[in-house]
């Protein structure tokens, strides 16, 4: 049966949510397909594994309460997002207790990074790359980093993240490419670093 | 009067996207999932517990009310001419 389930699609999962609410199995096979994931995401956006966990799981026990009157017009994946941002948008707010508005203290020390060249173009193959992916983002700072996994990771469109941050379009783009560009950056001097030693 | 200079982002260049942030994942912790399920009956009891009470308040609400405006309405007026 569950390797029937895991043959599923992720809309036809949540419809056997729905229909056999007795049965776990179908969220289990939700939860399992999609917990790398929402893990990583809840992870790199909190920089904290253990807030990543717990928020992970009620990302995971929202969508259990909200499948029986869901409905889905967009792909599964997408309304995951939606709710995994929202909560992890809001246990940020909540932690630091203030508006994402610091532009200027994130532009300081800058301008020599809009000529590093993009190196970071590689699978995400061993753990070793996850890791360094995620040291990577925990010295980014919340002005950068979080619109740069809204966008790249979770695929939302700018004026989705302007919404979701409750700032301009223009600064979000900002944001954005310097994001890219400090990420890329670290990026290469944590793999220059492996490499050296 | 100069205009004044682009921002960055206005050109619409930011950059390729980091595409290893599309891909990554974490491996699952031990008993993930079990824990979710806990979570998931915890608050299934706690909004059973919060139906259950708040029915059971309403109804008894509605008791005392039908009570107080029965024996309202059943009392003799003290104006009421007497009988015979």
């Amino acid at each position: 049966v569950k390797q029937e389930l895991g043959g599923l699609d992720d809309n036809e999962l949540v419809e056997q949510c729905r229909s056999e609410r007795d049965d776990p199995r179908p969220f289990e096979t939700l939860v399992r397909r999609h917990s790398g994931y929402v893990l990583a995401n809840c992870r790199t956006l909190t920089r904290s594994a253990s807030d990543a966990e717990d928020l992970a799981q009620e990302v995971f026990t929202k969508v259990y309460f909200t499948l029986p009157r869901l409905e889905l017009r967009a792909p599964f994946r997408a309304w995951l997002t939606t709710v995994k941002v929202n909560h992890c948008l809001n246990h940020l707010r909540k932690q630091r207790g203030k508006a994402w508005v610091d532009l200027d203290s994130a532009a300081e020390g800058n301008e020599a990074i809009v000529a590093t060249p993009a190196t970071a173009h590689r699978a995400v193959e061993t753990a070793e790359d996850r890791s360094r992916i995620v040291a990577t983002l925990d010295q980014m700072s919340d002005t950068l980093r979080v619109p740069l996994i809204l966008c790249d990771a979770d695929g939302l469109s700018y004026e989705e993240i302007a919404e979701q941050l409750g700032i301009g379009l223009s600064a979000v783009k900002m944001r954005i490419k310097r994001g890219r560009e400090e990420f890329r950056r670290r990026y290469s001097a944590l793999d220059e670093g492996v490499a050296a030693s | 009067m100069t205009a004044a200079p682009p921002l960055p982002g206005d050109d619409e260049d930011l950059g390729e996207p980091i595409r290893e942030l599309r891909d990554l994942s974490l491996a699952e912790p031990t008993r993930f999932v079990g824990s979710i399920e806990r979570r998931v009956e915890r608050r299934r009891v706690t909004n059973e517990f919060v139906t259950v009470a708040w029915h059971a308040s309403s109804t008894i609400l509605l008791a005392l009310l039908e009570a107080t405006i029965g024996r309202w309405t059943r009392q003799p007026r003290s104006d009421a001419p007497p009988p015979g």
